[in-house]
């Protein structure tokens, strides 16, 4: 308990979370937050923490109960719809997935992103995407069609096309 | 694990109490419902994806409603085995009364609901249905405006919604479904059909395109339950409190 109190301290300290709430489900320490505004990198965030979590769900909003303590039947809920999101984990397999799983994390705020998972699914949408190719040209000189980046929304795809690109 | 149905961005979960089938508005994905909780209420949310847009945007936008209706109704047949309810904002609202009378037809689970929120009723002509714009009002489109206009505006919404001008890469993308969606909406032109279920109808106090009032005439659909909340046309995005309260209310009855 106390371990949680700590993680929730100092996350609410840290300058790019808004709100956070922590908490303990079986043996996981799982850390909701709130973006303060910017961008927020969770492995960035891990690196600075004191001790981390074993998970975190990046939220728009803290839901709050009536009495104004965070809403935990919720924050339970929104855990389970991202977990339902994702594809039975593959672990990326080239350094392109691996490039982009790290990428597609700093953009949309799911950790340990799977070769089978979908970028809108995740939350990914039109403007996010356009990073995603704008980063590929900075990065790996690739330039990527935007349209070809939208439908091979799954990240296996994804790397396929960007290596296709590269060789073409 | 079974091929997912691109129709929906999410599959829906197994364990939902009723599911909220969710349509977006002219020239957007299903992304544009990333802000809504994943539930309200006992509804979890499902937002539908359309052809033409974001992981469909490969495959042709359609060119009608009652293709549209026929193959949503197709792809949702396996959700529909528990309460649920079609929720449409502008165009989206079209798009989702197609779909509850296109199941009517059927012999499937009827939906407990229509929500319809900043539309006039299909059954006016399109001329009547869709205005040029008002001054000063953002996200409204008509197929009369030029490519320069359609992309001024696209960009504003953008800036509204985002905060940033839309991308120039993304620009053509977002013009040519826009496009292609208000040419569908103009050519539709439906006699009047009622859903069979009871509509909620939610206008906005600071509409600039559907006056609240204008809303009321969904009753020749169906039963009506009318809201006015305050917003403008695109404060729906946030799924507001009141609108949340609005959908879990009616949806119980």
């Amino acid at each position: 308990m106390t371990q949680t109190l700590d993680i929730e301290r100092e996350l609410c300290g840290h300058a790019a979370v808004g709100e956070a709430a922590v908490t303990v489900d079986g043996d996981r320490v799982v850390a909701f937050v709130v973006p303060a505004g910017g961008g927020l990198s969770l492995r960035e965030l891990r690196a600075e923490l004191g001790t981390e979590p074993d998970e975190f769900v990046v939220l728009t909003a803290l839901p709050l109960a009536e009495d104004g303590q965070p809403d935990w039947a919720e924050l339970s809920r929104s855990r389970k719809d991202l977990t339902r999101r994702r594809m039975p984990y593959t672990a990326p397999r080239t350094d392109t997935e691996r490039y982009l799983a790290a990428l597609w994390e700093d953009l949309i705020g799911v950790e340990d992103i799977g070769a089978d998972d979908d970028f809108f699914t995740l939350g990914g949408h039109s403007l996010l995407a356009v990073r995603i190719r704008m980063r590929l040209q900075r990065d790996h000189g690739v330039t990527v069609a935007p349209e070809a980046l939208f439908e091979n929304s799954v990240l296996s795809e994804q790397a396929a096309v960007v290596d296709r690109t590269r060789e073409a | 694990m079974s091929q997912r149905t691109k129709w929906l961005l999410r599959d829906p979960s197994p364990e939902a109490e009723a599911r909220l089938f969710c349509l977006p508005y002219s020239g957007v994905g299903a992304s544009v419902f990333r802000r809504w909780p994943s539930h309200i209420g006992p509804l979890e949310v499902c937002p539908l994806q359309l052809p033409g847009r974001e992981n469909r945007i490969g495959q042709p936008a359609y060119g009608d409603f009652p293709a549209f209706a026929a193959d949503a109704a197709d792809a949702l047949a396996d959700h529909l085995d528990r309460p649920y309810a079609v929720f449409g904002h502008c165009m989206g609202s079209i798009l989702a009364h197609a779909l509850v009378t296109e199941l009517r037809s059927r012999d499937v689970r009827q939906p407990e609901r229509l929500f319809v929120s900043s539309s006039r009723v299909p059954h006016w002509p399109p001329d009547r249905r869709y205005r040029m714009p008002a001054p000063g009002a953002v996200g409204v489109y008509h197929p009369s405006m030029t490519e320069e206009q359609l992309a001024d505006e696209v960009s504003r919404v953008s800036r509204t919604v985002g905060g940033t001008d839309l991308h120039p890469d993304l620009l053509p993308l977002a013009l040519r479904v826009l496009r292609s969606d208000l040419e569908m909406c103009f050519g539709y032109a439906p006699a009047l059909a009622p859903t069979g279920c009871p509509i909620s109808t939610i206008g906005w106090s600071d509409d600039a395109d559907v006056p609240p009032a204008e809303m009321g005439v969904w009753q020749e659909c169906g039963p009506v339950t009318h809201h006015v909340l305050p917003g403008d046309k695109l404060t729906f995005l946030e799924a507001p409190a009141e609108l949340q309260e609005v959908v879990e209310k009616d949806f119980r009855g």
